[in-house]
């Protein structure tokens, strides 16, 4: 599933309002996708409302703790953590045998000392244990943290595979007679702002060619957005160069003709979910 | 070899970070953290004790099992917590519904001591209080915006059956669906442990 598409469901998949298929097709592409993840977050935490407004004034049943943990005993499968390196466990033998050897090297018949000493031998393999179990824990985390960053690598290969594919149709549409190439006006905010928009009719894919729009802080993107009566829908972010210039490829949800206009405006890195900046560019599609 | 570990004052991503790893303990001390809400959703969508312990059980085997498939990406271990028990109620709903088992419905305007299940009169006041002002915020939503997330959230319509309900695109539910949410969140401000 594409993230215009994934995007377009986000509403629905935070209430539970698609079938069951589409919402779990959204939520794996939430755990690829960090964007999408990051557009879901607001929209969860205001159906985080709604659960709470149910929950409140509901007491657990007591007994129902003890059959979910009884539940659980004995399914685990087992799951790839790397495991502690071998020499750990050589050192805490180390450190343990070290230990023992400075008691019995201060005298057995001491043994009030010994006593006391072997307590403190206790408490420091105590806190060795503690330690490797946070250690564990740290490295199963670090695990999971490489193979999210595995998983976002594909996923922007995936991604640029799609481009470069959406590219070379649009180069093949270039060459037929029906290829639509709508101008893109500068606002009064970006008056030396031009650009074209060029897409076949009932395509799904158009190239966004921008010239002139100043360069933003790191803080801020270009956020391109499809006008369908009252409705913004977010056609993607983009940055230009230091000459101003950006192509952007642009997926509408519904072929480009069912689209009154398209804008440009300047919104936080991150993207909005409706305008909030600064219009900056914009083209009516009504009329072509 | 039994080591203690502190869970409780462990964060969400470090419990399954630790739940990952095959901890038990981290896994009691998320179930002490939100079973109630999860158990409180379905209780409240689905009216049958039985059923709503079968989705926290559900739920809290699933956290067990996939706890190594959440990143942080993903954002708040909590909100991916409740968006699976709230979708496993639903999906649940949806099947005493196609049965004819449907439950009353829940009025969540008007004050519903029928279901709290609360026992404790300090909790119960401190629940009722919230309880309150969460509805207090929901009132606040457009009237049409907040129609389409009680039938979506609460009666487990999808997005296409409320606009042949309501005779509107579906675009309009989308939107008023996001409006909504982003209003409430916007009214609710924040979220901490104690909300829930």
């Amino acid at each position: 599933m594409k993230c215009g598409r994934v995007r377009d469901l986000l509403p629905a998949y935070a209430v539970s309002a698609l079938d069951a298929a589409t919402w779990w097709a959204v939520d794996v592409h939430l755990q690829r996708c960090p964007r999408c993840a990051g557009e879901a977050q607001p929209l969860l935490e205001g159906a985080m409302g709604l659960s709470a407004i149910a929950a409140a004034g509901i007491a657990l049943p007591p007994a129902l703790k003890r059959r979910v943990l009884e539940g659980i005993g004995g399914t685990r499968r087992p799951l790839p953590h790397p495991s502690p390196p071998a020499w750990r466990g050589v050192l805490t033998g180390i450190a343990l045998a070290a230990l023992l050897a400075v008691i019995l090297g201060l005298g057995v018949g001491v043994f009030h000392r010994q006593a006391r000493l072997q307590g403190q031998i206790e408490d420091l393999a105590h806190r060795l244990r503690v330690l490797e179990t946070l250690q564990d824990a740290r490295l199963a985390h670090l695990a999971t943290a490489l193979l999210a960053m595995q998983q976002r690598e594909d996923y922007r290969t995936e991604t640029l595979a799609r481009s470069l594919h959406d590219l070379r149709q649009l180069v093949y549409w270039s060459a037929t007679s029906d290829l639509r190439i709508i101008g893109v006006k500068g606002t009064p905010s970006a008056p030396t702002a031009y650009g074209v928009l060029m897409a076949p009719p009932e395509g799904r894919v158009a190239l966004l060619v921008i010239l002139g729009l100043a360069p933003l802080p790191p803080s801020h993107v270009y956020q391109v957005w499809l006008v369908q009566g009252d409705q913004r829908i977010s056609g993607g972010t983009f940055t230009v160069d230091k000459a101003g210039w950006a192509q952007v490829l642009v997926h509408p949800p519904e072929p480009l003709t069912s689209f009154d206009g398209l804008r440009v405006t300047i919104e936080p890195l991150q993207g909005s979910l409706t305008p909030t900046g600064p219009l900056v560019l914009a083209a009516d599609l009504l009329r072509r | 070899m039994g080591v203690e570990v502190a869970y409780q004052d462990l964060g969400d991503t470090d419990l399954l970070a630790l739940i990952a790893a095959g901890r038990k303990g981290a896994l009691e001390a998320l179930y002490t953290r939100y079973a109630r809400h999860v158990f409180g959703v379905a209780y409240a969508l689905l009216q049958d004790v039985g059923m709503a312990e079968e989705v926290v059980q559900e739920v809290f085997m699933a956290v067990w099992q996939k706890a190594h498939m959440y990143t942080e990406a993903r954002g708040n271990p909590r909100l991916w917590l409740l968006s699976i028990a709230h979708h496993r109620t639903i999906d649940l709903l949806r099947r005493r519904r196609r049965k004819g088992e449907v439950g009353t419905p829940l009025s969540l305007l008007q004050p519903s001591p029928e279901i709290s299940l609360e026992n404790d009169p300090d909790d119960e006041a401190a629940s009722q209080e919230c309880r309150a002002r969460l509805l207090r915020a929901l009132r606040q939503v457009n009237p049409d915006q907040r129609e389409v997330l009680l039938l979506t959230y609460f009666h487990g319509l999808t997005q296409r059956e409320v606009a042949q309900r309501l005779g509107i695109p579906l675009g309009t539910v989308k939107t008023r669906i996001r409006l909504g949410l982003l209003k409430l969140r916007s009214l609710l401000g924040p979220w901490t442990e104690t909300d829930l």
